[in-house]
């Protein structure tokens, strides 16, 4: 009985032990559901409508909020004064975030060897460097140029474009032609300084950027350590960017060079010169000081901070589309190929948001965005010639690759890369180089099934 | 054993009372006998784009023909009665598209042809620079006008005016200066409106460079927008929960909350015509088109419809989606005794008619995210 009450004893103990010692662990990996691209903020609509749809958990207040920032992303802006959404202009390159935007994904370039009008397209251009480092402002037409003008005004000048081809041989014999865009700026109102530098741009898609936001800078910069180590890694830097808010050099997220901290600069530097809406963050004009509007040099917020402040809400409460197909054999063989091919060296698919306390629906989530957001050399072929801070002018961001085999889906079209050259997956793929010559190296010499394979692959994110 | 017997009996008896007595009231309108089969996804589909989109855009494109005829008649002598007629056929065209907003899919979506056409606010500022101003409206210039100052709600300001204001003489040079050049703005919108309608129907046209029937009807594993007849269908349920979400939106910021919640008529999409009510009914008809499966005002269902699929499947969802469309639709005529604008700035029955629209239509969208988007889910595997 003694016997008994010390076996009893001692087993209870046991269990207490091993419990009380067991602290708290995130689920491995392998218990991890791969479709689930955004963690708990993913979608499972495949439909035109997938890269729309607000995070699960959000109060009745902040669904609104999200709500109302969503109808202000469609709808158009007007010249002042109006009861509906003014300020459009004086200069603009288009009149809402949707019409770039479109259904939320990336834009598409105009007709080639038409000239541009309201387009998703737009040219950067900068002059040297301003005193943080970063692009410096082109006399008399600004960091962007404005391709329209509201009636009456003076737009800055018009562009076109056409392309020249190449053509790409596999070892197999097949062939893909690659399209590489010429640009030519014309009627420009004043003379355009020599040296001015020029970089087209796409609007990238825009759910899941709350996610990527709360991606700590400590994450970022492990990575980019982690590559001078890891031969699985290829090693990128981060963007250290001018804050206008915190007034000082920050880690970069948003934008083709990860030239701006944080959604709210990020859209507050879009609502600024691309619809000509000054804001709490950029308030003045972005014509301000140009000659043909020496008398525009009012600042102002064109958007109430309020509905700025929607905006930004909605921007960081989209849901990621889901992973289909993730046990075909075919895409799984893909993944393979994609990891073997050192895409994923980069295109980094698994990482982890900081906790945060204030905005429950993106701490501590694993998401699967498939980019480091590190800049990296994609080499002469791509390169726009025009440095970012320490993005130089042949270094560009990982592009996130999430959601992106439902593009065609939702916005009806296909262009891929900062300046929509490539229209299909495989072109994007071939225009890589630089420090991605390997895996598209690797891509080139696969077998035709296999290349199917790794596209069957991206498709599937 | 008599005993036994009676017990029996009495024990059926209850039963059946029970089961009749949690058999609730069915006040769904039309009786549709259920059908031993369901209707195949693809014969939804096909009878969708037959019987549904084709009719509706055909309708759109033919009512925006009769509008150019009879602004074309209007600026050959402006009378206020060809005003009138003109402003009839303007909302003639609006019944059309309003109702084919419950599936804005393809074509329509992803080549912005309907920005194209229905693109609000109104540019007003710079429409009234256009007009004062001696540019020529050729074809050229209003291919690059923002599309605030072309399609729908252009031509609304200036056949329907300020507060509904506009009257034959505004078009004449006589009596105003810019009369001629609201003539010539007038006719170019038009041609411009036509055409942008005219690729709106051709995307509903096998065979045309925006051919939308051969991708919507052939899903497989090299189209590269639907892959199954699933999607496609979720795609098209989706299309008519997000018009219920535009419109309605009491918890998302629509089209009726937005002007409820401010009190404010200048916040309406179709100001100057007071149109809204009737914007807002077409976009649940369309709805209602869409379940059935059939357009032109009839509420038989198709047999190829959404309504038979989920009738054979589950009879108690069908009746309550059933209830929810005709409560929604039928809640608009208790509600348009008033001009919308008007009846959200009382304080009275109006703003509550107004309040019980909304509600009717946030009800339709919650049953269709929350009942038939699953139902979907569940059911089709193809």
């Amino acid at each position: 009985m003694r016997k008994q009450r010390f076996f009893y004893f001692s087993l209870f103990t046991l269990i207490l032990a091993t419990t009380s010692c067991r602290k708290y662990q995130d689920f491995p990996a392998s218990e991890q559901d791969p479709r689930l691209s955004g963690g708990s903020q993913t979608t499972f609509d495949q439909g035109s409508g997938a890269f729309d749809h607000s995070f699960d958990g959000l109060s009745v207040h902040d669904q609104l909020i999200h709500d109302i920032g969503d109808k202000e992303f469609s709808l158009a802006f007007v010249t002042s004064p109006a009861p509906v959404n003014p300020g459009l202009g004086p200069l603009y390159n288009n009149i809402s975030c949707g019409s770039c935007h479109q259904s939320q994904g990336p834009g598409a370039p105009p007709t080639p060897g038409q000239p541009a009008g309201l387009e998703a397209l737009l040219l950067r251009i900068s002059y040297g460097t301003d005193q943080h480092g970063g692009p410096g402002l082109v006399p008399d037409f600004g960091g962007q140029l404005q391709n329209n003008a509201v009636y009456g005004a003076q737009k800055e000048a018009d562009y076109t474009f056409t392309y020249t081809t190449q053509t790409v041989v596999y070892p197999d014999g097949d062939s893909v032609q690659l399209k590489a865009p010429v640009y030519t700026i014309y009627n420009s109102y004043t003379s355009l300084p020599s040296g001015m530098m020029v970089s087209p741009r796409i609007p990238p898609e825009v759910f899941g950027m709350g996610l990527l936001e709360n991606v700590g800078d400590a994450t970022i910069i492990a990575m980019a350590n982690e590559g001078v180590s890891n031969p699985a890694v290829i090693p990128g830097h981060p963007n250290y960017v001018w804050d206008v808010i915190k007034q000082q050099m920050v880690v970069g997220r948003f934008g083709h060079k990860a030239e701006r901290p944080d959604l709210a600069q990020q859209i507050g530097i879009a609502l600024n010169e691309d619809i000509g809406i000054t804001n709490k963050i950029f308030p003045t004009e972005s014509c301000y000081g140009q000659t043909q509007y020496a008398s525009s040099n009012s600042k102002g917020t064109e958007i109430s901070d309020s509905l700025f402040n929607c905006l930004v809400y909605y921007l960081k409460t989209i849901q990621v589309p889901a992973r289909r197909n993730v046990t075909n054999p075919i895409v799984l063989r893909g993944q393979q190929l994609f990891n073997q091919a050192k895409c994923s060296g980069c295109h980094r698919e698994t990482l982890v948001t900081d906790v945060n306390v204030a905005f429950p629906q993106v701490s501590n989530q694993t998401i699967h965005p498939y980019t480091d957001l590190l800049l990296h050399d994609l080499g002469t072929g791509l390169a726009d010639n025009r440095p970012v801070y320490n993005a130089s002018g042949s270094e560009f961001r990982t592009c996130p690759l999430w959601g992106i085999g439902l593009t065609q889906v939702v916005t009806g079209q296909t262009s891929f890369l900062h300046d929509g050259r490539a229209s299909t997956l495989e072109q994007a793929i071939l225009w890589h180089g630089g420090e991605a010559s390997f895996s598209r190296n690797f891509f080139t010499n696969l077998s035709k099934d296999d290349r199917t394979a790794l596209i069957a692959f991206l498709n599937s994110l | 054993m008599k005993t036994k017997r009676v017990l029996i009996l009495a024990s059926a008896i209850t039963l059946v009372i029970a089961l009749v007595s949690c058999h609730k009231a069915d006040n769904t309108p039309g009786p549709t006998p259920t059908p031993t089969t369901p209707p195949t996804t693809s014969a939804i589909i096909a009878n969708y784009c037959a019987n549904v989109a084709i009719p509706d855009y055909s309708a759109l494109l033919s009512n925006a023909q009769s509008f150019q005829a009879a602004a074309t008649t209007f600026s050959a002598n402006p009378n206020d009665n060809d005003l009138n007629t003109m402003r009839n056929a303007w909302k003639g065209m609006r019944v059309a598209y309003e109702s084919a907003e419950a599936f804005l899919l393809g074509p329509i979506a992803t080549l912005n042809l309907d920005p194209n056409v229905d693109t609000w606010p109104v540019e007003k500022n710079n429409l009234d620079s256009l007009l004062n101003s001696s540019t020529a409206f050729t074809p050229s210039l209003m291919a690059s006008l923002p599309q605030t100052l072309t399609g729908f709600h252009p031509i609304e300001y200036l056949i329907f005016g300020q507060g509904g204001t506009a009257t034959a003489a505004d078009f004449t040079v006589t009596t105003n200066p810019t009369g001629a050049r609201k003539i010539e703005y007038l006719m170019a919108l038009t041609t411009n409106l036509v055409s942008n309608i005219t690729l709106i129907r051709s995307a509903y046209t096998v065979g045309s460079s925006d051919d939308f029937i051969s991708i919507i009807e052939n899903p497989g594993p090299t189209n590269s927008t639907y892959q199954t007849h699933k999607a496609a269908l979720l795609d098209l349920v989706n299309s008519m929960s997000d018009i219920c979400d535009e419109v309605g939106g009491s918890a998302s910021d629509g089209k009726i909350y937005s002007v409820y919640s401010t009190q404010n008529a200048a916040l309406q999409e179709s100001y100057f015509s007071n149109n809204s009510w009737a914007d807002f009914s077409n976009n649940i008809i369309g709805v209602r088109n869409a379940y059935l499966g059939v357009y032109g005002g009839s509420t038989t269902p198709a047999a190829n419809s959404l309504y038979n699929l989920v009738a054979a499947k589950n009879i108690s969802l069908n009746n309550a989606i059933m209830a929810s469309i005709n409560n929604a639709v039928g809640s608009f005529s208790a509600a348009t005794s008033m001009p919308f604008g008007q009846a959200v700035q009382l304080s009275g029955g109006e703003r509550t008619q107004v309040l019980n629209v909304m509600n009717a239509i946030d009800s339709l969208q919650s049953i269709l995210n929350n009942k038939l988007v699953p139902f979907i889910n569940q059911y089709v595997t193809d």
